[in-house]
């Protein structure tokens, strides 16, 4: 073998093993989340079924119990949708907006608020869990959909923020000056000049937010409304306090559901998402 | 803690009334509350109550902003759900709507309701073993005063007074009994003891002895899950072994010189010995998990409460596959009541829920059907011990001729936490037996 | 010029009002909320906060606590496993990738799509493939091995690792990707240079091109980081911090110690060093970085 032969072979070797590693769990619940419950229980985790099923996929869809209700996982999709989407908004909407502020009109003060936040960032969000049980019940949300809608959208604006300013900073400061000079104010600059050049990181920040409040469990756990808990949440309690005799196969296709939106998310916009993410989050 | 009267042993198959009104006023004397003991905590709720009044000052009053009538519960089991189901029928034939959230087990469901008595929306009921929690609860007044609806609907006429001195606290009702769970089970696969050639044990020293054979049958001879809960009631039984209701008795209420002494100190090394006749499984599994190992042949003993033996219908009747039997090297019977702890609620048809809910699991037919369908014992005295077939007519049968002690989880939080603390850390190597016994000492 | 002097003044206020969600953010709800945590690790909050002043004590509480120890210590092994794990992995495959000439979509996507996945998803499928009556071990024993073992997520001193092992999966990619994007975008002549110089690709990579990406270890250590100290849900769906305690870690210890067990208090001061710890460890990195940048 030529010596560009072994590399190549040796490029690709590499490469296979590793795909194994980042394949393997998802092959595994596939594969058992269309077995029967006998199979499942009986054969290797990494066999095919013999008979394929989409029993437990329905069953985890639409009437697994949990506690008294049967319902599956169905309702608790809904409500994770009901509180993502206006979040989502919300966060990127206000992350934009703050972004621009503190990249184009640069003050030592918006330096320092966005270095707490950014600091903040790191912050265990088990710091805020006692005082936002306090706030919510304050405003009388806590355990209803408003609650996390709130919850999310300002966990959500540092990521924002973090992204957009990130992104604006690197367009030239020429274009703001020229506006100014043509009379245009604040908003008008961001809403002419500077938000429609804002659709890439736009996707990747409403990717990464949705993805963070659709897996979120802590506060889903912690907030979440009574028979309308996110999703994440509703998943773990099903997979743990589902009763009898286990149905992995029902509880590892709840798991494949619950993991679907965000996994076809990615899948449809993984070419933007890549080419976003290398324009935004790296110019720091 | 008292011992040594029998009163009802010979009544035990006629009436359960009997037993049950010597049971825990005669056995149980000390664990659950007596009313006089109870009334002198009037000025601690009052204090408490001042307490809370003064966080509201400084916006963190406890009282809550609106309410949503839906009950927390842990029952989720089969049999657990079904008892769950049939107090809802009943509730909602009394006219009320039913939701409900389950959890996976009762610590999850207590913090959910703790989480949500800070932010003001707790559930309109919590069900769990009344015991330190539904104290600590009450003195803190979150719990609703059911004094109006206990009277008006009877609660009190068919159960003794012991057991509604455990749904009351300062005098007032806050609780509805429902069940006496006797935890101490042995539930053992016949079968695989068969295969494997190993007998019933009877003492400790048998059981002990079974274990090196089960394993080399190549099953796992204890199955055991992976909360520290489940390592306690392992726990629980060693303890009976080695010294039976007193050890039980004065480890619980952290008697200095039984905690500190060389049968607490047997206990621990016994029980850390049993670890290596367990299965690798174990970390993480839950309690069903556990139960499946059984019922599916893999395992050949399993320490559970009355839950779990409704896992066991596929097997066949009690007695031949498989078997449920109490301790069987000690004639103690470790109990807990379990019920429903009525939350403070204002809105007024929550309270109105509140009022249907308590009506609904204090129906004595309502209660009995809900106790079969569970695999345990109402509270009500109106129940007949024919009433119960399998596992629950021997826990009928044996409360007549045993001594009965309260579960630590009918106890403080505090001797609940360090008695899960230490067997669990125990258990998992964190510590070995000395630190075991110390951690013992400084938590008990 | 005064007129383009009152329209930049305008402006600046117009800024300001733009960042008012930043500042309600960044004073109420983040600095706001820890300093009012902070405040509860000193009282005597049981299950509900109140204001009773308790000293030190709930910090000497919880430094006398064996769990938390354990809890903390585990925190430091996650987290340097997990960032050495995502960082090395990660790198290493930017650089395959970036040899590959075709295909180069296919294996991104294969190391990526993990991150779009939850914690919770990852740590239970991690869950049954690393439990050794199911997953490997049982594959490998049946497969002829029979005394294989494989039992890290349920032995004491290695469930931590299992933990760190699923998160790496869940974000090497993320890393990797950052990394991709950081070699392309070096200048290609660097190659011709070197390929005349016949000095061996991998020198090329680890001399030249790794070093220029500073600015990448520095936004991954940043997005990493920031996982380590949430690793709550991953724990949860794995472990949930067993076998006993010897895998939990000081966000789960926390959320137990507040709804759990009731003990608000200890578990404030909990959370208190926790991000007394986080800072001590990012303010001078951030600082170092900065004035770095600064130069």
């Amino acid at each position: 073998m030529t010596r560009r032969g072994l590399q190549g072979a040796l490029l690709y070797g590499a490469l296979f093993a590793c795909a194994i590693y980042f394949l393997a769990p998802l092959y595994v619940m596939i594969v058992a989340s269309f077995k029967t419950l006998a199979e499942v229980r009986e054969s290797s985790i990494t066999a095919l079924p013999t008979v394929w099923t989409v029993e437990p996929w329905i069953k985890a869809w639409s009437s697994a119990c949990s506690g008294l209700e049967c319902n599956g996982i169905r309702p608790y999709f809904l409500a994770t949708f009901e509180i993502a989407i206006p979040a989502v908004s919300l966060a990127v909407a206000i992350g934009a907006l703050n972004g621009y502020a503190m990249a184009k009109w640069r003050s030592r003060a918006a330096d320092i608020i966005f270095a707490l936040i950014l600091i903040g960032s790191f912050v265990p969000l088990q710091l805020f869990l006692i005082p936002l049980a306090i706030t919510l019940r304050e405003l009388s949300i806590y355990g209803t959909s408003f609650g996390l809608v709130l919850i999310h959208t300002v966990y959500g604006i540092p990521l924002t923020t973090m992204l957009f300013r990130n992104f604006y900073v690197a367009l030239p400061d020429e274009l703001i000056r020229a506006a100014t000079m043509d009379g245009a104010g604040f908003f008008k600059i961001f809403s002419s000049i500077v938000m429609p050049m804002s659709g890439p990181i736009a996707i990747v920040a409403v990717i990464l937010v949705f993805s963070g409040i659709y897996n979120d469990f802590l506060f889903a756990l912690t907030f979440g409304e009574t028979g309308k808990r996110p999703i994440m949440a509703a998943v773990q309690n099903l997979v743990a306090s589902s009763y009898g005799i286990k149905e992995h196969n029902v509880n590892i296709a709840a798991v494949m559901i619950s993991a679907l939106p965000t996994l076809l998310l990615f899948f449809a916009t993984g070419r933007f998402f890549v080419r976003g993410l290398t324009q935004g989050a790296l110019k720091g | 803690m008292s011992n040594g009267l029998n009163p009802g042993a010979e009544s035990a198959h006629d009436n359960l009334g009997e037993n049950r009104a010597c049971l825990p006023g005669g056995h149980c004397g000390g664990i659950w509350q007596h009313p006089e003991e109870v009334e002198g905590k009037t000025m601690k709720i009052l204090s408490g109550t001042l307490a809370a009044g003064g966080c509201a000052l400084l916006a963190l009053s406890v009282s809550p902003a609106f309410g949503d009538s839906d009950v927390s519960h842990n029952w989720n089991s089969e049999n657990e759900a079904e008892a769950m189901r049939i107090f809802r029928d009943k509730y909602i034939e009394l006219g009320g709507e039913w939701s409900d959230t389950a959890f996976p087990d009762s610590e999850a469901s207590i913090a959910s309701v703790k989480a949500r008595f800070i932010g003001g929306n707790p559930p309109m009921a919590l069900q769990s073993a009344l015991g330190g929690v539904m104290r600590d609860f009450a003195e803190a007044g979150l719990l609703q005063n059911m004094d109006e609806a206990a009277e008006a609907g009877g609660w009190a006429d068919n159960i003794s007074d012991s057991i509604a001195a455990v749904g009351r606290y300062g005098g007032h009702w806050v609780a509805a009994p429902v069940f006496v769970d006797v935890i101490n089970w042995m539930y053992t696969n016949n079968d695989v003891l068969d295969a494997a050639g190993v007998a019933q044990p009877d003492t400790w020293d048998d059981f002990t002895a079974s274990l090196p054979a089960l394993q080399e049958a190549g099953v796992v001879p204890i199955a055991i899950g992976g909360d520290s809960w489940q390592e306690a009631i392992l726990f629980d039984h060693v303890v009976l072994a080695v010294g039976g209701a007193e050890l039980y008795e004065n480890l619980m209420t952290g008697d200095a010189a039984t905690v500190a002494g060389e049968q607490t100190r047997r206990v621990l090394e016994e029980f850390a010995g049993l670890r290596q006749y367990t299965d690798e499984g174990k970390s993480g599994r839950s309690w069903n998990d556990t139960n499946t190992l059984m019922i599916t042949g893999q395992a050949a003993f399993f320490f559970m409460g009355p839950w779990a033996a409704g896992g066991y219908g596929d097997l066949g009747p009690e007695g031949g596959s498989w078997s449920c039997r109490l301790t069987p090297w000690d004639a103690s019977l470790t109990v807990v009541a379990d019920g429903f702890q009525f939350i403070k609620v204002t809105d007024e048809s929550d309270m109105a829920a509140q009022v249907l809910l308590g009506n609904a699991v204090m129906d004595p037919a309502t209660q009995i059907a809900a106790a079969r369908a569970k695999g345990t014992l109402p509270v009500t005295t109106v129940a007949m011990a024919s009433d119960f077939e399998g596992c629950p007519a021997k826990a009928v049968e044996a409360m007549a001729g045993s001594t009965s002690i309260t579960h630590w989880n009918g106890r403080s939080a505090d001797v609940g936490n360090a008695i899960k603390d230490t067997a669990s850390a125990l258990w998992n190597q964190a510590i070995d037996v000395d630190a075991a016994h110390q951690q013992l000492i400084d938590k008990l | 010029m005064r007129i383009a002097g009152k329209r930049i003044s305008a402006n600046r206020a117009k800024a300001w009002l733009a960042l008012i969600p930043a500042v309600v953010v960044a004073f109420y709800f983040i600095w706001g909320f820890a300093a009012y945590t902070a405040y509860l690790s000193v009282t005597k909050s049981t299950f509900l906060p109140n204001h009773e002043f308790n000293g030190a004590a709930n910090y000497r509480a919880l430094f006398e606590d064996d769990r938390w120890w354990v809890a903390y210590s585990n925190m430091f092994i996650f987290g340097g496993l997990y960032l050495a794990g995502c960082i090395g992995l990660g790198v290493g495959l930017a650089i395959l990738i970036d040899r590959l000439t075709g295909k180069e979509a296919l294996f991104r996507t294969i190391y990526l799509y993990p991150m779009s996945l939850s914690l919770v998803v990852t740590g239970l499928a991690w869950q049954w493939i690393l439990n050794p009556t199911i997953g490997i071990q049982k594959i490998v024993r049946e497969a002829g091995v029979e005394d294989f073992k494989f039992n890290w997520l349920v032995s004491p001193d290695h469930a931590i690792y299992t933990i760190a092992f699923a998160a790496v999966w869940h974000g090497t990619g993320l890393i990797m990707i950052l990394f991709l994007a950081g070699i392309k975008s070096t200048d290609p002549e660097i190659w011709k240079a070197t390929r005349i110089d016949r000095i061996p690709a991998w020198r090329v990579y680890v001399s030249i091109i790794l070093p220029q990406l500073r600015a990448t270890l520095l936004t991954a250590v940043m997005l990493l980081g920031f996982q380590v100290v949430r690793s709550f849900d991953v724990v949860v769906a794995l472990t949930n911090g067993g076998p006993g305690y010897a895998s939990d870690v000081p966000a789960r210890y926390v959320f137990e110690y507040f709804f759990q067990r009731g003990e608000i208090g200890q578990g404030a001061a909990g959370a208190v060093v926790m991000v007394a710890t986080m800072i001590a460890i990012v303010l001078p990195y951030l600082y170092f970085e900065i004035r770095r940048r600064e130069a």
